[in-house]
């Protein structure tokens, strides 16, 4: 699975909060320390099974969990339209 | 007929041509020194059948009102662009409006706000309430008793606009303005007045009257939803969410839960902690 992040975002971080502007729809998304986390792993490109590691490690989730959130948050995000997800 | 508002220059291209009221068109003549605003910008309003200003590279729609009847534009009834780069706004009267007044000047205050982005500021939804010299914002959702909250502070209070102000910095600190557009369709020059901003109340209705101190992340998650926001454009949206970082920074802002139509009124004496 691979994402790529939406063009029209303008994101800034504050505190432990990232904040996600969605130009196009005038939308701001806001996302906890947790989302905050996988935020930046997108960011960054990050493989999402490497994701999936670095939720397990950082806040000591099983991996299972760990997957399951990723894969939800994922979706979230596209059902946002924030990122494109392609198989 | 150029009109200058200190030297922001409304170039208002065939004011008489517009379907605005006598008594508007007497009191736009007459502007000339209503606010401090030292980017210079030109402004251009006309007719949708006047096709001078067409090339355009950014446009953008007003936030509130309803959508227009016969193009189906939320926001207004009047196109809003936005030259950024020359520094050029075109607005578009449409002339369907029952009252083009105050579509007008619904028209002016959304370039007012853009041209305070450039000084550190915006424009925003809530109420000024001022004393001794000093202004508190009190911003709420719609509904949220913002205006009926403002009017119990006043007095001590006075109210300097129920429902629109503007932020902007200055000499190292952050002041408040109304604007002399007013949403009843006349101008109010007395509302250009400023005063120091020293806190940002967002209300809640609530039973118990008391207040919460806002984290910085906390202030800019509220500030935004009441920002008179351009989100559209890139440059200026960009601008906006730095300038609201640094006023959340800078200014304390609180949730203030109060109930504006019960008779405790203690929430008056939490909303002027510091000014009297």
């Amino acid at each position: 699975m691979n994402y790529a992040i939406a063009e029209e975002l303008s994101i800034r971080k504050i505190e432990d909060t990232i904040f996600v502007l969605d130009r196009k729809n005038s939308m701001m998304h806001t996302f906890n320390d947790t989302g905050a986390f996988l935020w930046e792993g997108i960011q960054q490109n990050t493989p999402v099974e490497r994701l999936c590691e670095m939720l397990t490690d950082g806040f000591e989730l099983s991996s299972e969990l760990a997957r399951s959130d990723v894969a939800e948050f994922l979706n979230n995000l596209e059902k946002q339209h924030l990122i494109s997800i392609t198989m | 007929m150029v009109v200058s508002l200190g030297t922001l220059h409304l170039c208002l291209k065939g004011i008489e041509a517009l379907p605005l009221s006598a008594e508007l068109k007497n009191a736009l003549r007459s502007i000339d020194q209503l606010t401090e605003v030292t980017e210079a910008y030109s402004v251009h309003m006309c007719l949708p059948s006047n096709d001078e200003f067409q090339p355009v590279r950014q446009s953008t729609e007003i936030n509130g009102g309803e959508s227009c009847d016969s193009c189906g534009l939320m926001g207004a009834y009047f196109e809003f662009s936005v030259d950024w780069p020359e520094r050029k706004i075109i607005a578009i009267l449409r002339p369907q409006s029952n009252d083009i007044d105050q579509i007008f000047l619904k028209c002016m205050n959304a370039i007012l706000s853009l041209c305070f982005v450039q000084h550190q500021g915006f424009a925003i939804h809530a109420a000024c309430v001022y004393l001794h010299n000093h202004a508190v914002l009190v911003a709420g959702r719609s509904g949220a008793g913002k205006s009926t909250l403002a009017a119990r502070l006043s007095p001590p209070g006075q109210i300097l606009d129920d429902d629109f102000s503007i932020i902007y910095r200055d000499n190292g600190r952050f002041w408040i303005t109304g604007s002399p557009f007013g949403k009843d369709g006349r101008i109010h020059p007395e509302k250009s007045a400023r005063f120091p901003l020293e806190t940002i109340f967002f209300t809640r209705k609530a039973i118990h009257v008391g207040s919460l101190p806002l984290s910085i992340a906390q202030a800019y998650h509220n500030l935004a939803q009441h920002v008179f926001a351009f989100w559209a454009l890139p440059r200026i949206s960009s601008r906006l969410l730095d300038n609201i970082h640094l006023l959340c920074t800078k200014v304390p802002m609180y949730i203030l839960h109060a109930d504006s139509t019960e008779s405790d009124c203690s929430y008056v004496s939490l909303v002027f902690k510091g000014i009297e």
